[in-house]
């Protein structure tokens, strides 16, 4: 028994992608962006979206084709969809409202399935959001600072689609299978391109086609980021991050930290995170012209006091 | 003399049937319309988008040439949690955990919306409206069911619209803050703003009509929308020779009350049924007015993306100008 511990405690020694908590907590000061846009800044990584980089993404529209990277709202209730999207029609064809149909929706928009964005106001770490600003100024009426309405003129950038499984040679990846520092070293060396300043790095990892060919599954194991990877996205100086799950890999291989990822982007660096978008359809536009930037543009709902929107990420080829 | 009486009532018939009316329509001329500017079956039996279509690749790739300086600014209004004489159902901000009371890490909210109407800043689908049992394509409209709609839905605009953008300030032209409730807005207002402007609009284009609603809200306080500026039916040919794909406003669009007797928004009818574009209501012109302004340059590239809510019948959304 004692021997097993002993090379089970080797073993984790042994293996280089290994964190602890108290490596996140340090993490937490050494990635961290606090004070770099000033005391009072709420957009964080996003401030590197500087006009010259809007002008430069714009550039990147060679053929002019359009692609949703939004999944439809789903209104089944899942595994992974406890809070289905509310679409209730007030007034229908055999019952209009003269000329007129309606409907109302209600969305439950973070968790697991629908296409949204998180704003710096989502997530606290020792009582503290992005830049020190306190948890207790998310009330009951909404979140004081750091709100979606920070981002309300849009993301309007280069993203590169970062495709694992297309790397891997695989349709999906399986649940639980953590992405390392490597696997994007070997993307960028794959594809020629490099990720920089100001780029929105999004991350496929296959979750709808596994979906579809599989059903839905309980995704406490779900593919995703290993948080070794954060300092490498510091490095690249990336404005944001999204995935087609929730960008962290569940299990987060870290004991006692549910979502690193999410805690480092959010809390330390202040870079804002679009969750369970579907990169099904622009991956396949990706790998038919060789070509993984694009233009994408997104913009939340303005909601005022809101700690993120449902929305829909537009790339542009 | 009755030979006389004749000749005259003769020559105001030819005079009334070839002249379209600039600033008076009637519930037959808007009937008539309803076929003379029809898009039905322009791109097919099938077809879902109407006057999106028009905004190509070739379009779009002209439009991205627009972006000279890189400044985005959003054509939003923030959503109001206030019932109002002009906001009937408020946009619900419910907090589900908050800084004193978290879930682990995590806050989270929950959003509810009932966006049609003249609060919240949305676009409607082609299946919001029809007439005489139709809607756009002559689709039947018992497609619109419980389930939602099974035709012409938002999602059919799901890869967003990204073309050029022009704003039509109409205050800005008649040296106003904003119009007036009520005020309507001719062709002749459409044309005298281009020549001011120096722009025209043309095919696939996105038109934003600025009546400075939310800057004479801010003044006066909300009023009942039964009376409120915007575009007065005849525009809906003028539009339709400039082909454009979109129309928008930061009111209904249409002028209320319509002036034309038993129809109360034949811009919206002729629109969303006959010509089957599209519409952004609500939006929020006043920082694009004055940004637009500072440059004397009213075109931009526009982008927005509805929800993809499968069978929906439009979408709250955050259109954004970018210069």
């Amino acid at each position: 028994m004692k021997r097993l511990l002993i090379s089970a405690l080797l073993l984790a020694a042994s293996d280089p992608h290994h964190a602890t908590k108290a490596d996140v907590d340090k993490m937490m000061t050494e990635l961290s962006n606090w004070g770099r846009w000033g005391k009072a800044d709420e957009m964080g990584s996003y401030n590197l979206i500087t006009a010259a980089k809007r002008q430069e993404a714009a550039a990147l529209v060679k053929d002019g084709t359009a692609i949703s990277l939004s999944h439809d709202a789903l209104t089944e209730k899942a595994p992974d969809n406890p809070d289905p999207f509310g679409h209730k029609m007030m007034y229908t064809g055999a019952h209009p409202n003269g000329d007129w149909f309606m409907d109302e929706y209600t969305v439950r928009f973070h968790g697991l399935a629908h296409t949204h964005m998180d704003a710096l106001a989502h997530s606290s770490w020792n009582g503290k959001m992005y830049n020190g600003f306190s948890q207790m100024d998310v009330t009951e009426k909404g979140a004081k600072e750091l709100g979606i309405t920070g981002f309300r003129n849009g993301i309007f950038t280069r993203a590169l689609l970062l495709d694992i499984p297309r790397l891997k040679g695989l349709p999906y990846l399986e649940p639980g299978t953590a992405i390392y520092p490597e696997d994007l070293d070997a993307w960028e060396k794959k594809s020629g391109v490099k990720v920089g300043s100001g780029d929105v790095l999004l991350l496929r990892t296959g979750r709808w086609a596994r979906r579809a060919a599989k059903g839905a599954w309980d995704p406490a194991k779900i593919a995703g980021l290993h948080v070794s990877t954060v300092p490498w996205l510091k490095k690249r100086d990336v404005a944001m991050v999204g995935s087609d799950a929730c960008l962290d890999v569940l299990p987060s291989l870290v004991d006692g930290v549910i979502q690193p990822v999410h805690q480092l982007l959010l809390i330390a660096m202040g870079t804002p995170i679009l969750d369970n978008l579907d990169l099904e359809a622009a991956g396949a536009e990706a790998a038919k012209r060789g070509r993984p930037a694009f233009l994408l543009t997104a913009s939340p709902l303005t909601v005022k006091g809101g700690t993120g929107s449902p929305l829909n990420p537009v790339a542009v080829f | 003399m009755c030979r006389i009486v004749l000749l005259v009532a003769a020559g105001a018939l030819l005079c009334q049937s070839a002249e379209t009316p600039a600033r008076h329509a009637t519930k037959a001329d808007v009937d008539k319309w309803m076929t003379e500017l029809s898009n039905w079956n322009r791109w097919g039996k099938g077809d879902q988008m109407g006057t999106v279509n028009l905004i190509t690749p070739a379009k779009r790739k002209q439009a991205a040439a627009l972006v000279t300086e890189g400044v985005p600014v959003s054509l939003a209004h923030n959503t109001d949690t206030q019932k109002a004489a002009d906001n009937g159902s408020p946009f619900k901000l419910k907090m589900l955990s908050t800084g004193a009371h978290p879930a682990g890490q995590f806050v989270v909210d929950d959003y509810e919306v009932t966006y049609h109407g003249l609060a919240h800043t949305h676009m409607d689908a082609l299946c919001h409206m029809s007439w005489n049992g139709k809607l756009y394509n002559g689709i039947p409209m018992t497609a619109v069911t419980d389930a939602g709609a099974t035709q012409l839905a938002v999602t059919a605009f799901r890869s967003g619209i990204f073309t050029r953008g022009i704003l039509v300030d109409i205050p800005r032209l008649k040296g106003l803050p904003y119009l007036e409730p009520g005020t309507a807005i001719y062709p002749e207002d459409l044309e005298a703003w281009e020549k001011k402007a120096n722009v025209k609009i043309g095919a696939g284009d996105v038109v934003f009509i600025r009546t400075g609603r939310w800057a004479r809200r801010a003044a006066k306080g909300a009023w009942d929308p039964a009376t409120i500026a915007g575009l007065y039916a005849t525009c809906a040919k003028w539009l339709k020779d400039r082909d454009v794909a979109m129309v928008g406003s930061d009111a209904a669009t249409d002028v209320m009350p319509s002036g034309v007797e038993g129809v109360v928004q034949p811009m919206h009818q002729l629109l969303l049924v006959a010509m089957g574009t599209p519409i952004f209501d609500n939006t929020d012109l006043e920082a694009l007015g004055d940004e637009a302004a500072k440059r004397n340059r009213w075109a931009f590239l526009l982008t927005a993306a509805p929800m993809a809510v499968t069978n929906g019948t439009g979408s709250p959304l955050n259109p954004t100008a970018i210069f």
